[in-house]
Formats: structure tokens, sequence, C-alpha cells
């Protein structure tokens, strides 16, 4: 490259450089903030109605045990259900046998019910798989108290 | 000598700026929502800090029952035990067998305090729901306080409610005072339900603390059973 041909700063009468000049106009820039606009509010709109806290917890789960009563005797006949999933219930077997599958993994709140009284267990369910639970001890009485 | 000017300054316009601002603010809004924080609370907390307290305490749901039971549902479709009184200050008494339970239409939240004037004649006791709401079976989930002379010799005590089910047994019970009168006295229950910790006074005395983190919001409501025979005036939710 020549020496002429090299970039030249140009002075201008009150010393400061030449302003640049935006080689976009005003209404491109207002089109392209819109669209991102429009993009990070439909995000945001589909995240939240994604409900992520159910999409990454997968009902993949179960437990399985006993309920028991305070002489350590199997209570047959009683609903067991998850009230972290309560459309999931069972009713314990004539050895006080239960099991739930289907539970979301984690902390569940397992709740034993006779005679519209339930009790509340917090067990916690391995992911994938029937979690054994030993024995869930009920303890409500056979009629409210109230 | 160097001049400073504030004309013709490039960068960027004044509309970007503004929308990227908006971005900034709707992205913060959407975090804080997935977050189950209402920006309004920040703002309510903000406000309190440096204006005082009660800034932003709203009223959720009144009713004195001059319009009956026009504001609420029970639960077991049967609304016949529940009889507004047609006096000049009416209340809403309830007369029959049996248990019921009634929401209020209106008062949801999550920090509130729900508060009813209140006088039992006979029967166990009432229970002031809060934080309840109905599951897709129509089953009640939530809390109740209950004024319970019934339970242990007389307590106070707070329940949980799952799919319709009461547990047992009350997360929160607390005896009354010797000699407390349970009937026939009209009492003023309040329930003030902050984050996970629940306090239930009695005509401004503070007679039982609760905490559970189950329920994080919901509405208000009555509920009376072993055909008890109580009446309620100026049912209040507040938000705080």
């Amino acid at each position: 490259m020549k020496f002429v041909d090299s970039p030249k700063i140009e002075y201008q009468p009150d010393g400061l450089p030449r302003a640049r000049e935006s080689k976009r106009p005003f209404y491109f820039r207002l089109l392209v903030g819109i669209v991102l606009f429009l993009a990070l509010s439909l995000n945001i709109y589909v995240f939240v109605q994604a409900d992520v806290t159910t999409l990454t917890l997968k009902n993949n789960s179960g437990a399985e045990g006993m309920v028991i009563d305070d002489d350590s005797r199997p209570v047959p006949n009683v609903l067991v259900f998850s009230a972290s999933a309560p459309t999931v219930s069972t009713t314990t077997d004539e050895n006080g046998r239960f099991l739930l599958q289907n539970l979301p993994p984690g902390v569940n709140r397992l709740v034993v019910v006779r005679n519209n009284v339930g009790q509340e267990f917090y067990v916690t369910l391995a992911e994938g798989k029937t979690t054994r639970i030993d024995y869930l001890n009920f303890t409500a009485p056979l009629e409210d108290v109230e | 000598m160097k001049q400073f000017r504030f004309t013709n300054q490039q960068g960027q316009g004044l509309p970007e700026y503004a929308l990227l601002i908006t971005a900034i603010a709707l992205t913060v809004i959407g975090i804080l929502s997935l977050l189950g924080v209402q920006v309004s609370d920040i703002f309510c907390q903000v406000a309190e800090g440096v204006g005082g307290e009660s800034v932003c305490n709203s009223l959720l749901f009144f009713d004195d029952f001059s319009d009956g039971l026009l504001n609420w549902r029970s639960l077991n479709n049967d609304n016949k035990r529940w009889k507004p009184t047609n006096d000049d200050d009416p209340e809403l008494c309830y007369r029959g067998k049996g248990n019921d339970q009634l929401l209020a239409n209106g008062g949801e939240g999550s920090d509130y305090t729900v508060s009813v004037d209140a006088d039992i004649s006979g029967g166990n006791g009432y229970g002031v729901y809060f934080r309840a709401s109905e599951n897709e079976n129509g089953q009640i989930q939530g809390y109740t306080f209950q004024y319970d002379p019934g339970y242990e010799g007389g307590q106070f005590i707070m329940r949980k409610w799952v799919n319709g089910y009461e547990l047992w047994p009350p997360f929160a019970a607390a005896p009354a005072p010797e000699g407390y009168r349970w009937h026939n006295v009209e009492r003023h229950v309040e329930v003030i339900a902050d984050g996970d910790r629940f306090i239930a006074t009695v005509d401004g005395e503070e007679v039982l603390i609760g905490q559970d983190d189950s329920y994080a919001e919901g509405g208000a409501g009555l509920r009376v059973w072993d055909s008890g025979r109580a009446c309620f005036d100026n049912f209040t939710v507040e938000s705080h």
C-alpha cells in the first residue's frame, strides 16, 4: 500500500474527529429490537407454560412397605396414597402390605387413612425403582377425636 | 483545550436503551415468577421498609353475611345446615347434624390474615380454613385452626388436610387456660399465615403457633362438626 492510500485522520475545524454516521437506519434497529423482545417474551411464556418442575420429575418411582399399629400388628384394608401424586392410591392387604407405583422420586408425603383420619409419613424414594419402606407406624385413633 | 459536547454522540439510541431495559425487566419478572416470588411483594417489602408497616395490606375478602351464602360454597354440596340470620346484624349460623365445610369464593392468597367473629353454643368446636383449596376431585386441602373444646379436654389446634382427609395428630396444639369459657361467648379469632409459620389469636391473645410448608397458598373457609351449633360474622381475609 502506498502511503497516500493509507488511512488518514481527518481533522475538523473544532478539532474533533468527524462524527460517525450510523450505517443502519433507526427503523431497522427498532425492528431488530422488537424482534428480540418478542423472541424473549415468547421464550419466557413457553418456559412458564411448560411447567418445567413437572417435566423434570418423572413419576418412575415406587414405594412398598407395611402399615403396622402401636402393637406392631399389621393394619389391613387402609387407604395409602402419596400427597405428591394423589391420583395414585392403594389399600393395604390382609398383611398390612402396600405397593404404590408411578410416584415422583425424592421426598414424598405418604398418607395412610382409616375412617377418614389420615396420618402422614415423609419418605424418600429413589429414582427409577421401587423403594422398600420397612414400616409405617400408624397410630391414628380408630375414630377421630376433635 | 478539549471540549465536552453532549450533542451528536453516537452509540446506543434511546429506543434501544428502552428496549434493553424492558427486556431485562421482563426477564427478571419472569424469573421471579418462576421462583414463586410476587414482584408486588418485593415492592411492598421495600415500601414498608421505607414508609412503615401495613403499606400494602389489602382486603382480599369480606363477608358480613348480609347476602347469605352468596359468596360461599359448601364442599358437601349441602347449604341447608348453614342459615344466615335475618336481623339487623346478620350472622351465618350452623344448625344441623354431622359435619360441613364452607369455602369462600375469593380471598385466595399466600400470606394473609383470616379473621372472624364466632360464637359456639353447642358441639365440639369449629374450624377456620386457611390456605385451603379443592383438588380436582373437589376434596379439600389446606389447614384449619380449630377452636376445639372437644379435643382432649379443650384445646386450640391446627390440622392439615390432604385430599379431604384431616391428618392426625394436629401439627400444633395448646390447651386453653384453666376454666376457659368455650361456649356462648363471641370470640374474635385471627389466623395469620406468614410463610410456613402460622399464628392464631383469640380476642387478641396469641393462643397457638404452628409451622408447616405443605401448602403455600389457598383460600379461607369454615367448618363445623359433630352437630355443633355456631354462628359467624365479619369474615375477613386481608393480605399482608
